[in-house]
């Protein structure tokens, strides 16, 4: 669905992108990963055809970003991070002004419009002025706006930043229902938390390069079993299964997978009884702050 | 585009409070350019010398006040328009959807000058009114004249809103600051 090759820009001197590659599957939910200044929102930025990229192209859909922004802006909806309105207008008017640059009937927008407030929970202040929003208001606005055309791709810069945990988890199941309706979403995350919940593959960027991509099963390294036995544990038994460290009664074999079975049925064997015997998994944050601090 | 510009325009407290400005100071000019219109109508009658102008009625303040107030508002209507934008963010989400940067820059322009013309068929029709509630019933010549002095009055007001938006499509910095200075310099000559 959106293919990137090669992608660079240059801001004066600074390379915020440096030939990103990045390819991204139909109804795929993509969550976009990295430190701050990394090149995220410009990304966002050229796939949806606002900024020219110094090399490189964007294909969406098989339409070329940089040759036709306006039919990528027909099919693609974009929620920016801080999103701005006009503050003179209400909520409605402002979408409705939005909607008119796509070919629908007034009363066709006003339906649609009607359907969206409420979808995103602001349909009771649908008629207060902009300016009077809070934070959170004005990114469930933003959230309708994104979707006003009904987009095939979806791009989300942040966008539960400044919700309440009600209105995240009121985001998070929008976009998995959008999943549903066979959307492509393109998902910058605000916290790390999120993209377990919401993505199924993630990407990585450090210093406007791709420095990983994949699911998210595909990132977990190594695992750590703990193990604690009654007789204390000999650790020599289960050096097959990988590098073994003993931390007080307890045996600590870090492992490629997850092979409790086979070290459950090897101790059986040798006649220990088992205290204790579980996984451990690297969180997401730490295989990023691993992937990312790596790169530094 | 442009309607919501037109109506952001004449809701704009900036303008609102410019144009009442302006509105007093033409309606007082325009009682005493009237008087003295009539005045010297009165002298033209009588002796069948030369038929005073009728563009007299806006007086010396009427002139003054368009070339300073107006000046003024078409300034103001314009230097803020697409960096206000940009601040608010609301750029941003705009050119998310499918417009081009031109057509929200020539929405802008048409919403102006359909602000700008509501300013000038107004202060005209003030002009009439005054004129008439005087006892002064004006020639179709004396129409054709002072919708003459209104285009003139629009030209003028609509070059000052467009030298103050133009400064803010450049990209370059250096560029907007010399067609700051320029518009500046323009305003003072």
């Amino acid at each position: 669905m959106i293919e990137a090759e090669n992608l660079t820009k240059m801001y004066n001197n600074f390379k915020a992108l440096d030939g990103l590659n990045l390819k991204i599957e139909e109804n795929e939910v993509f969550g976009f990963l990295g430190p701050n200044g990394a090149g995220k929102t410009t990304t966002i930025s050229l796939m949806m055809g606002m900024l020219q990229p110094t090399s490189g192209s964007i294909k969406i859909d098989g339409i070329d970003v940089a040759k036709n922004p306006l039919e990528i802006k027909k099919m693609c909806g974009y929620l920016p991070e801080n999103v701005g309105f006009y503050d003179n207008l209400t909520a409605k008017q402002n979408l409705l002004y939005f909607a008119e640059f796509y070919k629908m009937s007034k009363d066709e927008a006003t339906k649609i419009i009607d359907d969206l407030l409420e979808l995103v929970g602001i349909a009771h202040t649908a008629d207060k002025k902009v300016g009077e929003y809070s934070k959170g208001m004005k990114q469930r606005l933003g959230l309708a706006q994104a979707l006003l055309n009904d987009p095939k791709v979806i791009f989300l810069d942040e966008p539960t930043s400044g919700l309440d945990p009600q209105g995240a988890a009121d985001f998070r199941k929008i976009i998995r229902n959008l999943k549903k309706e066979g959307k492509t979403i393109f998902f910058s995350p605000h916290i790390l938390s999120e993209v377990r919940e919401v993505c199924e593959t993630v990407g990585i960027i450090n210093r406007g390069k791709l420095i990983a991509k994949g699911r998210i099963e595909d990132f977990k390294q190594n695992v750590v079993i703990v193990v604690e036995t009654d007789p204390p544990l000999d650790p020599s038994i289960l050096e097959t299964f990988g590098n073994v460290k003993v931390k007080d009664s307890q045996a600590i074999v870090e492992a490629e997978r997850d092979c409790r079975i086979e070290i459950s049925k090897t101790l059986t064997k040798n006649g220990y009884t088992i205290k204790e015997l579980h996984l451990t998994e690297p969180s997401l944050e730490e295989i990023y702050l691993n992937l990312v601090g790596g790169g530094e | 585009m442009q309607k919501k510009e037109f109506a952001d325009q004449i809701t704009s407290k900036r303008f609102i409070a410019i144009f009442v400005i302006m509105l007093l100071f033409t309606a007082y000019s325009i009682h005493q350019g009237a008087d003295a219109f009539m005045r010297d109508y009165r002298v033209f009658v009588q002796s069948g010398e030369s038929k005073p102008s009728i563009i007299q009625i806006f007086g010396f303040l009427g002139s003054f006040g368009i070339l300073t107030f107006g000046a003024i508002l078409g300034l103001l209507m314009g230097f803020d328009l697409i960096t206000k934008e940009k601040e608010f963010g609301s750029l941003k989400t705009l050119l998310s959807h499918p417009v081009f940067r031109d057509q929200i820059i020539n929405g802008k322009a048409l919403g102006a000058f359909l602000a700008l013309c509501l300013v000038v068929v107004v202060t005209r029709i003030a002009s009439l009114g005054v004129l008439i509630m005087k006892g002064f019933v004006p020639s179709f010549d004396d129409l054709i004249s002072i919708a003459k002095f209104g285009l003139i009055t629009l030209a003028y007001l609509f070059t000052f809103f467009s030298i103050a938006l133009l400064p803010q499509q450049p990209q370059k910095t250096l560029e907007r600051l010399y067609s700051s200075l320029l518009a500046y310099s323009f305003y003072l000559v």
